[in-house]
């Protein structure tokens, strides 16, 4: 009898605690609107469209606040609604459809490219700091396949590690790591061909 | 050696461009708008909600309402009006039962016959087969042979006789007036056993 008065003490301390732990959608607001607006600027690159995947992100956490005490890891649940609401946004937005689509020529593009790396040798890092340097890296980004791309993407928002990313992906975490090492490398490549034809160019 | 420098400064080069790449802010006052925007959603919920609520409970009713109406409609059709004319007289045994459905016929017909009509008789006879529905209330019937017997026996029988009969279980009286103002006016009788039924 004094047991089930002990187990009936726990289960309903567990219960006030969970219901006290349980994140509300104002909270979410305060302590995550940072990190889904880079999730959604790390996909957009645009400013105004991550502000309003942030907004839309929201709306629909709000639509599901009667289920909130059933997320367990709310900064994971809420980076996958902000990825996947920024993935809908992208595909919608004909801005970024047409530059996902840009069909230039290798040797186009390359040139285009190489011409935008500015001289390194003046001040490397102002340089690389520099807005052409970004736009660049823009470009190689796209030209990625899309796995390796938005396992990229994700890596850049500082707010996520790797096992955290493989939850919002819904992926293992060994596979965030392959997809980042392949993105990587390809990205290297690339930028070494650019920086090779601009020094020979 | 050159290669390996080369590497290493594409390689941070690289590291110095992904750690920009998401490194935006958002503009001052985006939980705030964040904020009042669900606040504005919540507001706008309620009288949508109530709005597809009521208008649910309102084709709720006018569904059962059209299918009440259907059902009793049907109901009208299916089930003919019946008017069953049952004579039980358990006491005296009856000497034979004559169908009800043509006396009563024929007693309508008389009625009809009284008053003056301007309605062809064809037509009339029509109406009434459809309409099977007696046209005054009680149905008039003719008496019964038992109610005959009755009557018969009533004027053929002194009324003293018919006093004791109605009367078995009260003592005799003694004394002529007393017997005289016992005796109820007979002329009353036949009318309380007229057909009435």
């Amino acid at each position: 009898m004094a047991g089930q008065a002990i187990l009936g003490d726990t289960v309903l301390k567990s219960a006030i605690a969970m219901e006290a732990a349980a994140p509300t959608v104002e909270t979410l607001v305060a302590d995550h609107t940072g990190m889904v607006f880079r999730i959604a600027y790390s996909i957009l690159r645009n400013h105004h469209d991550a502000e309003d995947a942030a907004q839309e992100c929201f709306l629909r956490v709000w639509k599901q606040k009667d289920r909130l005490h059933e997320v367990s890891n709310a900064k994971t649940w809420l980076a996958r609604i902000a990825w996947t609401t920024a993935l809908d946004k992208r595909r919608s937005s004909r801005a970024m459809v047409s530059l996902s689509e840009v069909s230039l020529s290798d040797e186009q593009s390359g040139a285009e490219l190489a011409q935008s790396i500015p001289d390194l040798a003046v001040a490397a890092d102002q340089q690389l700091a520099s807005a052409q340097m970004q736009q660049m890296l823009e470009r190689l980004i796209v030209r990625l396949p899309e796995d390796l791309r938005s396992t990229l993407e994700l890596s850049t928002v500082q707010e996520l590690n790797s096992a955290e990313i493989a939850e919002v992906m819904k992926i293992p975490e060994g596979s965030v790591r392959t997809r980042l090492f392949r993105a990587r490398k390809q990205l290297k490549e690339k930028l070494t061909v650019l920086l090779e034809g601009r020094k020979h160019g | 050696m050159a290669d390996q420098e080369k590497d290493k400064r594409v390689d941070e080069m690289l590291d110095s461009l992904l750690a920009n790449y998401s490194s935006a802010e958002p503009r001052p006052g985006l939980e705030t708008r964040i904020l009042a925007n669900l606040r504005d959603a919540e507001e706008n919920k309620s009288p949508a909600g109530w709005w597809n609520f009521k208008w649910l409970w309102a084709g709720m009713v006018t569904a059962a309402i059209i299918v009440a109406a259907l059902l009793i409609s049907g109901r009208h059709r299916v089930e003919p009006p019946t008017h069953v004319i049952v004579k039980t007289s358990p006491a005296v045994p009856q000497p034979e039962i004559q169908p009800q459905a043509p006396i009563a016929r024929q007693e309508t017909a008389r009625i009809h016959r009284r008053k003056p009509s301007t309605v062809p008789a064809a037509q009339r006879n029509a109406t009434l087969a459809l309409s099977k529905r007696p046209a005054v209330f009680p149905t008039p019937t003719p008496l019964s042979e038992q109610e005959k017997l009755l009557l018969s026996y009533l004027a053929g029988t002194p009324r003293e006789e018919v006093i004791a009969e109605s009367h078995p279980d009260e003592p005799p009286v003694v004394g002529d007036q007393d017997q005289t103002e016992a005796i109820p006016d007979l002329t009353l009788i036949p009318q309380k056993f007229g057909n009435t039924r």
